[in-house]
């Protein structure tokens, strides 16, 4: 640089040429100013997404203190626009009053309570029932050892007193004492009754033997254990076996029936009442009862039950048994 | 029961036009809330009532529409809107017109004074769009309203 400025000294010529070659620069003119503006200037409610956004925001309660002061200023500075943003303001629906849900009641569920007691009293009802199932029944049989005597004070009713020859085939069931009464003047019927059998039996056919109906209730001692329908009706009274023909009503009831089982099988020696004979027959007793008379088993001339019957206005059927 | 059936009736009959309707999604909505009661927070009540009750109703309108070949938002408009008396019958008619979502969303803010919140868990949709939605059905209600001012 030094060197460059000793040049210029030594030249004079040069050093004016230089000079000519400088750039003229430009000043501006600070007198001259833009008087409008404040029109430049943009506000929001100038744009009309915009304000209707912001109107809707102020109403709903979105807008922060800040942009609510804002907001506010801008709408009082123009009351065309702050009436218009009054309208949204207008915009919240109200509910009509008038509008009910009538039947409120239909909404309500009835909550039923089972308090304990509903539980105790189901459970004494069951017992209640089986015991009312299980109970010696009226109508069953009377017990063997005053059977004798019951012979015709307590006959069943369509029974006539027995005044035909009885053989005794197993004596040693039968209990003397009891079973002689003096209504028959029989002091001792084993004797009496080997007498008979030793005699051509002229007697029967002077006196001859009236028919003795079956009773129903007949206990069946000495018949296998079993549900079954097919025992004939001999008439079997504490070991007494009665030959003669006999009355069979053909048609009883199942349950009464089913009765004569069940009372048979609870007065004897070896009665179970929880084997699963005495059950089924109990069950089908039941079924019997519960069929209101419907059912009725039907007997052969053998006394054997040869069907059961269902009659009913709808339906009616019969079952073949022992076949 | 006695508290919410009014508010949760005029709720689904406003979108619904149609009180029978209206009347068996109310019952369907208490039975529902009856078989969970044990799972319902008792303070979440009214909410799980409108919940029911809203997806209840959508479903009901989507299933008209596909049944029906006609526009079901034609069916249930009201067939003139001259004669309004106040602002309300001209807001309810344009709400009518509203699609069902965003009809949804105003009803529950109004009717109810729900938050985006509480509009949001109701009707399964997220905060933004109720609000989005909300906007959009205001500026709608007010433009409907510019249009008709002139008949009120």
């Amino acid at each position: 640089m030094d060197e460059f400025q000793l040049f210029l000294k030594e030249n004079h010529d040069l050093a004016s040429e230089l000079e000519m070659g400088e750039l003229p620069a430009l000043f501006p003119n600070e007198d001259i100013r833009f008087e409008a503006k404040e029109e430049l200037k943009k506000s929001v409610i100038d744009h009309d997404t915009e304000f209707q956004e912001r109107a809707v925001a102020y109403y709903e309660g979105d807008l922060s203190l800040n942009e609510q002061k804002d907001f506010e200023a801008s709408l009082s500075e123009n009351a065309a626009v702050a009436t218009a943003a009054q309208q949204f303001g207008k915009l919240k629906l109200e509910a009509d009053r008038t509008i009910v849900y009538e039947n409120k009641a239909q909404l309500k569920k009835k909550i039923v309570l089972f308090p304990l007691w509903t539980k105790v009293a189901s459970v004494a009802a069951m017992l209640l029932l089986a015991y009312l199932l299980f109970q010696p029944n009226d109508r069953t049989l009377p017990q063997p050892e005053p059977l004798a005597g019951n012979f015709r004070s307590k006959t069943p009713r369509n029974i006539v007193a027995p005044k035909a020859v009885i053989k005794v085939e197993e004596p040693q069931k039968v209990k003397p004492t009891p079973i002689v009464t003096p209504k028959q003047n029989q002091p001792k019927v084993p004797a009496k009754q080997k007498a008979n059998t030793d005699e051509p039996k002229p007697e029967k056919k002077a006196n001859p033997v009236p028919r003795i109906p079956v009773p129903e209730t007949a206990p069946s001692l000495l018949r296998p254990r079993g549900v079954s329908f097919g025992q004939p009706d001999d008439v079997e009274l504490a070991g007494m076996t009665h030959k003669e023909p006999v009355l069979v009503p053909k048609e009883m009831e199942l349950a009464d029936l089913l009765s004569v089982q069940l009372a048979a099988m609870r007065n004897s020696d070896d009665r179970e009442l929880l084997s699963m004979d005495h059950l089924g027959l109990s069950g089908l007793q039941l079924i019997a009862r519960m069929s209101g008379k419907r059912l009725t088993a039907r007997k052969g001339n053998d006394g054997t039950v040869h069907s059961v019957s269902y009659n009913s206005r709808l339906l009616a059927f019969s079952i073949p048994v022992n076949r | 029961m006695d508290t919410w059936a009014d508010g949760l009736y005029r709720f689904v009959l406003k979108n619904l036009s149609d009180s029978e309707k209206s009347r068996d999604i109310i019952q369907d909505c208490f039975e529902k809330m009856w078989v969970h009661r044990e799972n319902i927070d008792a303070e979440k009540v009214k909410a799980y009532l409108f919940t029911a009750a809203h997806h209840t109703m959508i479903d009901y309108i989507r299933k008209a529409k596909r049944e029906t070949s006609l526009d079901w938002k034609k069916v249930a408009e009201p067939v003139s809107h001259h004669g309004y008396s106040d602002l309300q019958e001209v807001l309810h008619a344009a709400v009518e017109r509203l699609p069902e979502i965003q009809r949804s969303v105003v009803m529950l803010r109004d009717y109810e004074g729900y938050s985006y919140r509480e509009i949001s868990e109701i009707t399964g949709i997220t905060e933004v769009q109720v609000k989005v939605y909300i906007y959009r059905a205001r500026i709608y209600l007010k433009s409907y309203i510019g249009q008709i001012q002139s008949v009120v």
